[in-house]
Order: structure tokens, then C-alpha cells, then sequence
């Protein structure tokens, strides 16, 4: 590394200059290597170097997230007030692999939190066994399930509430949109009960269910969109790279479970379950086998389990579209519908949708929706029949008969999702003003409305891809609030937390 | 539906994080004491405070870490050790300096994490016309590769605008050192910058 400036004929010492450039030098020497510099084209070609050394390191405008840190700080004051490991730490205490012991140690203080943490509310509901021949005991909670608080206030940022560990699902219902249900992980063992929530005044307040309830680790609700009572829970037995299959049913809100016969096979590959989707009477639990893991593989393979009420549980095996790359499968008017695509986003592909009215015996293609890319087709969660896509990842469509005819969503800006036209916008929520709201490629959410000029940011949050989100309603269909819940997975452990995050539309 | 892309995506933002670990805070969690009257307005304080130093200290630490949300997790510590000490902290004659000495103590410590994989999760030639997110990741890549404590205080002084002493104090080395300390990171810098203009 030089020393001495090239090409000077006085051999001037770098790092002198430097200092020189930087006001460090005292009066005099200042003086003296200033009266150098102006004869000295060597000295200050080195200066104009020093500048751009400059001018480059600062040239690039840092992340603005004051709002999230100071949430982070402030969540660290409040828990540290209450002698409890501050919330970001309980994530690089998991983060660190410091072994099985700091992993236990930290999911119990996790769930010490919880314990202590007096439910807002106060009714606690008795649980009553059904009977039927499929209903099976699960075990009593061992630890209070979070009971999840929040007002409601629009134009407030993100609030993030109760961290919950491992794993979150939300999803409202249909017919009854003030009612929504959560579920989470509470010790992250096959057989640790999952802590469930009620709201039935669209979140205003959430009911923690004491009962016995679904277990497992990863957890998926569905509501049916016929009866708000009527939920089911899919869970598996262990978070990742495992197998076992299993759902629970619940048609009074939550008040008691049964776990679902599950057909032959439930205990095999299953690591990754997808979201059980209601079509009329059939209950379809989905899950991929295979490679999964691998996005876009062609070696990916799913099944669908096909559970219908009183009838023997069965399987289909979506191997019937042998050149899918991958499948997205959605429920309405009693049938199925699967989305295939035959080569991987962002480039464009032939989508097709295909759709069954037999529970998946016979299935039939209803649309080649062309060259597009589809991301993932979603729901209005308000009514449960409105089906929102993007297209050519720039146009937001919609389809109100089940996917047969889509079209572009009037007035929706036109999708750039960082503003330099980068990647995929995938929608995870939508409202019945037709408000879609998207994550992008690195997991940021922005809405899009008719009538907005584009993408509109509405949190810095990085949430992943994995996001669970939906829009409640007032009675009248009109959104309250956006709920997401963000999943991060931690190296080595491979242990998921997620916490509930909220901002009116 | 089903979204079967997550995972990849998601693994590729935590890989690699479990030197995260090693921030794991030792200092003694104060005890938990009523909310009183002072104690509110000395939140109100802290948060002015905070609210004061956080955009540079962020910004000092993204370019540290080349990491945004590495940045945020050292921040928040930081200013969480800040809250913890405010009685005293806020009473220094040079509350900003403890601030960076903290944050820089912190940073360092990472000295031995993978390479942060923000910008590697996507190749920025595909979407970058104007090159700007190329030139970031350069630069980005440039800073990481000098040596932790080069790193800092090229930061301190071309960012930051400490002078030789301040960076002197903050990092542990005489005023002569951070002079000579400064000119060889600038050298480093300048010939990678330089060199990969180039091509």
C-alpha cells in the first residue's frame, strides 16, 4: 500500500495529505503542506481520489426505519420493565444455536410470558366433548394460549402486538366477517396444544380458547364460508422436514375440536402442509410431497386429501398435470380449482386453470388464462367469492365466477413494486373496496386501490413470502384492518416466529 | 392456496445469521420499578434522544453490516443499552460518542459472520437500468471486504465526520494510528472502487 504520494516530487506521506484533507493537521504543517499541494498536481490528483473515496461511501442513502426501531426499542423497554427478555432477543437467542438447552430455556420464557399475561378476555369457555366416530381426546394446555388485544385505529402504522412463537395462521370468515380465528404454536412439540384465538367483532378483541384444542406444531385455518362456526385447522407434527398430516374440526367457534379421520398415508412425506380449503361439504387438506422445498421444481408433487362428511377420507394425487411446475388451488361453488403453470415466474407462462366437481375424481380445464404469471390467486375474504391475481406481474385482475373469466380490476394502477420495475408483487389479502395488498420479492407490503397512481408502501416491515394475511370487515363489508403475520426462520434451528402485526386499510 | 416458493426465499434471508448470537446482551436487565411521573418524562427524553441520533446511527451501522436488517437489530440493541444507562448517558458532555462506541463495539463483534446475503438474494443486473442498485452493491461489497475495523473508521471519518481523535477514542488506537489507519483504508477502497470501475 503506498505510502508516499506517486509521482510527487517531494515524496509526500499519504497519510499526512489525508490528515491534511481532513483538517487534522496543526496550523503550521497545514500551512505547509497546503503551499505543497497548489504546485503539486501529484497531491491533488490524490486529493480528488480521497474525495471519491468519499463520495462513494456516501453516496447511497441508508434504510429510513426509525418507526420500526423505535417499536423495537420501546418493545425492549416494556418487557425489560417486567424483568422479561427483551423481544428481538428472543429471536437472536434462538438465532445463535446455542444449543437445545437456550433454544428450551427460550420458548419457556416465551411461554412464561404468555402465562403471565391475564387474558383481556374474561370468558373463558368450558369445552364440551362431541361424540362421532371420528372425534379423539387431545391433551389439556399446558400453558395459556396469548389472547390477542388491539384498538382499532385507523391511520395508525403497523402496531405490532403480542410476539407469538412459531407459527401463526388468520383467517376470517365469509359469512360473518366480524369473526376471525388465529392459531400458534406454543411449545413447538408434536403434542403441545396450539394456542387458538376468537374475534367476533373483527378483531377488536380476541378470545383466547382454553380449551382442548387442535395440536401440532405448524398450523392452518380455514373458515367455511357457509358458517363462521364451522373452522379447521390443519397442523402437522413437527415444523420442518418431517412428516404427519393432521386436521382438526371445530363448528362452534372454536368452543371444542375433533381431530379428522385422515385417510391412509397422512404419516408420510407431508413436511409442508397448505391451506385446508372448504367447497361446499368437501373439506380438501392439501399438502406438497416430494422435493418440496426446491421452488419450482418439477419433481414437485402435491396431493390433496379429500374429506367429505361421512365418507371414507381419500387422496388425490395431483400428478395428473405431470408438466405443472406449480399448482395453486382455491375452492368455490363447491368445486375445486387448480392454477397450473408450466414454466416458473417472473417469465411468462401458460396458466391454466383446471376445476373438479366430483371431490377431484375428474377434472376439467376451464381456462388457459395465456401468457401470464400468475402469483397467487387469493380471496376476498369479506364475501369469499371474489378471486384477485396479477397478470404479467403488472395488472391486478379479478374473477367473480370461480376463475372462468378474469379480467383487469378497473382503475388499478399499474404494479412496480420497488419502482424499478423489479419482480413479483404477490397479492396475500384483499378488501371489498378492491384493495389488494402485496408483498414483493423482499417482503415488504404496499397496497393498490383503483384510483391510486401505484403501489403504495404501507409498512417497512420485511415480512416473507410465507405471509398470512387477511382484511376484516365491518358488517357491511368495508375493511377495518389488514392482519399479517410474518414467519422468520432461524438457521439451524429451523423454528419459526411470527407476531401479529396490524394497520387499518 | 398454497405458496411453495417461501421457503427458499426465506432461508436465503436468514443464512448465515447465527452470529447473531454473539450480540446476545449480557448487561444485567435493570429491575422492574413502578411507572411514576419522572420516570414518563424521562421516556420523553430518551425518545428525543433516540429520535436525534437514530438516522445517522442506522445509516452508520447499514453501511457497517451492508445489511438493513442486521442494521436494525444492532440499532435497537443499541439504543436499548442507551435506554438502560440513560440516567448516566444523558448527562455526558458527548452523549453521541457513547452512542457510536457502542454501536462500533457491537459491529465489530460481527467481525466474523458470513457475508451478508441482502443483495444476493437477487442478481441486480436483471431489473437495474440506471446500474444505481450495481454501483450500491459494489460499493456495498467493497466496504465488506476491508477489515472490520478499517471498515469503521473510514466510516467514522467520510460518513460520520468524527475527527482522528474522536475515531481514536471510539475504536481504542491513538490519533497517529486512526491517521495512518485512515489513509490505508482509503487506499484499499480507492483501488478496489477504481479497479472495478474499470471493468
Amino acid at each position: 500500500m503506498e505510502k508516499t504520494i506517486a509521482g510527487c516530487p517531494a515524496q509526500m506521506d499519504a497519510a499526512t495529505l489525508g490528515a491534511w484533507r481532513d483538517r487534522e493537521l496543526l496550523p503550521d504543517q497545514a500551512q505547509r503542506v497546503e503551499a505543497h499541494v497548489h504546485g503539486c498536481r501529484a497531491c491533488q490528483s490524490a486529493i480528488t481520489a480521497m474525495d471519491l473515496v468519499g463520495r462513494a461511501v456516501r453516496r447511497f442513502d441508508p434504510p429510513q426505519m426509525q418507526d420500526a426501531i423505535w417499536r423495537d426499542v420501546r418493545m425492549n423497554m416494556q418487557e425489560q420493565r417486567g424483568n422479561r427478555m427483551p423481544a428481538r432477543q428472543q429471536k437472536t437467542a434462538i438465532l445463535g444455536g446455542l444449543g437445545a438447552l437456550a433454544i428450551v430455556t427460550v420458548l419457556t420464557t416465551v411461554i412464561l410470558v404468555f402465562t403471565a399475561t391475564k387474558p383481556e378476555a374474561s370468558s373463558t369457555l368450558t369445552a364440551t366433548s362431541t361424540s362421532g366416530p371420528t372425534a379423539t381426546t387431545v391433551p389439556s394446555p399446558t400453558a395459556t394460549p396469548p389472547t390477542l388485544g388491539l384498538t382499532v385505529a385507523p391511520g395508525q402504522d403497523w402496531t405490532a402486538l403480542k410476539s407469538i412463537p412459531n407459527g401463526l395462521s388468520i383467517a376470517f370468515a365469509a359469512s360473518d366477517p366480524l369473526t376471525g380465528y388465529t392459531c400458534a404454536q406454543t411449545g413447538g412439540n408434536q403434542k403441545d396444544p396450539l394456542a387458538v384465538a376468537v374475534t367476533h367483532d373483527g378483531g377488536g378483541h380476541w378470545q383466547a380458547m382454553t380449551t382442548q384444542g387442535p395440536i401440532g406444531v405448524d398450523c392452518r385455518f380455514t373458515v367455511n364460508p357457509l358458517d363462521a362456526k364451522d373452522v379447521v385447522a390443519q397442523t402437522t407434527r413437527c415444523f420442518n422436514g418431517c412428516a404427519y398430516l393432521q386436521a382438526f374440526r371445530s363448528r362452534d367457534a372454536g368452543r371444542t375440536w375433533r381431530e379428522l379421520s385422515m385417510p391412509p398415508g397422512a404419516n408420510a412425506d407431508f413436511p409442508y402442509p397448505g391451506n385446508p380449503e372448504f367447497a361446499g361439504t368437501t373439506l380438501f387438506l392439501t399438502a406438497t410431497t416430494g422435493s418440496s422445498g426446491i421452488s419450482f421444481s418439477p419433481e414437485l408433487s402435491h396431493s390433496v386429501a379429500v374429506i367429505v362428511d361421512g365418507q371414507t377420507p381419500r387422496w388425490v394425487d395431483l400428478h395428473l398435470f405431470p408438466t405443472a411446475l406449480r399448482n395453486y388451488w382455491y375452492t368455490y361453488a363447491n368445486a375445486f380449482y387448480l392454477v397450473v403453470s408450466s414454466s416458473p415466474p417472473p417469465s411468462t407462462a401458460t396458466v391454466y386453470l383446471a376445476k373438479s366437481t366430483d371431490d377431484g375424481v375428474t377434472w376439467t380445464n376451464i381456462a388457459v388464462v395465456g401468457n401470464t404469471s400468475f402469483t397467487r390467486v387469493i380471496t376476498r375474504s369479506s364475501d369469499g367469492k371474489t378471486f384477485y391475481d396479477v397478470n404479467g406481474v403488472s395488472h391486478v385482475i379479478s374473477s367473480t365466477d370461480g376463475g372462468e373469466h378474469w379480467a383487469e380490476v378497473p382503475g388499478m394502477p399499474t404494479l412496480d413494486p420497488n419502482g424499478q420495475g423489479r419482480n413479483i408483487a404477490n397479492p396475500i389479502a384483499a378488501a371489498s373496496d378492491n384493495t389488494v395488498y402485496f408483498t414483493d420479492d423482499v417482503g415488504l407490503i404496499s397496497r393498490a386501490r383503483p384510483g391510486d397512481s401505484g403501489l403504495q408502501r404501507v409498512t417497512s416491515l420485511m415480512l416473507t413470502n410465507r405471509t398470512f394475511a387477511a382484511v376484516s370487515s365491518d358488517r357491511q363489508g368495508h375493511p377495518v384492518a389488514l392482519w399479517a403475520s410474518y414467519i422468520t426462520f432461524l438457521p439451524g434451528v429451523t423454528k419459526a416466529q411470527a407476531a401479529i402485526q396490524y394497520r387499518a386499510p | 392456496m398454497s405458496n411453495l416458493v417461501w421457503q427458499g426465499a426465506t432461508r436465503r434471508r436468514w443464512r448465515g445469521r447465527w452470529w447473531l448470537a454473539t450480540m446476545q446482551r449480557r448487561d444485567t436487565t435493570p429491575p422492574a420499578a413502578p411507572r411514576t411521573a419522572a420516570g414518563d418524562a424521562a421516556d420523553e427524553q430518551f425518545e428525543v434522544f433516540f429520535r436525534r441520533y437514530e438516522p445517522e446511527l442506522t445509516g452508520y451501522l447499514w453501511r457497517m453490516t451492508g445489511d438493513a436488517e442486521t442494521a436494525r437489530d444492532l440499532c435497537q440493541e443499541a439504543f436499548t443499552r442507551a435506554w438502560q444507562h440513560f440516567a448516566r448517558v444523558a448527562n455526558y458532555a458527548q452523549p453521541r460518542q457513547w452512542l457510536y462506541r457502542v454501536a462500533t463495539n457491537l459491529a465489530l463483534n460481527l467481525r466474523r459472520r458470513p457475508p451478508a446475503a441482502t443483495l444476493d438474494d437477487h442478481d441486480p443486473a436483471m431489473s437495474d437500468p440506471t446500474g444505481h442498485v450495481v454501483e450500491r452493491e459494489q460499493v456495498r461489497q467493497i466496504l465488506a471486504d476491508l477489515p472490520p475495523k478499517a471498515r469503521a473508521i473510514l466510516i467514522l471519518r467520510e460518513v460520520q465526520q468524527f475527527s482522528y481523535a474522536e475515531i481514536a477514542a471510539l475504536v481504542g488506537m491513538s490519533p497517529d494510528a486512526v491517521k495512518m489507519a485512515v489513509s490505508r483504508a482509503r487506499a484499499q477502497f480507492r483501488q478496489r472502487y477504481l479497479t472495478q470501475e474499470d471493468i
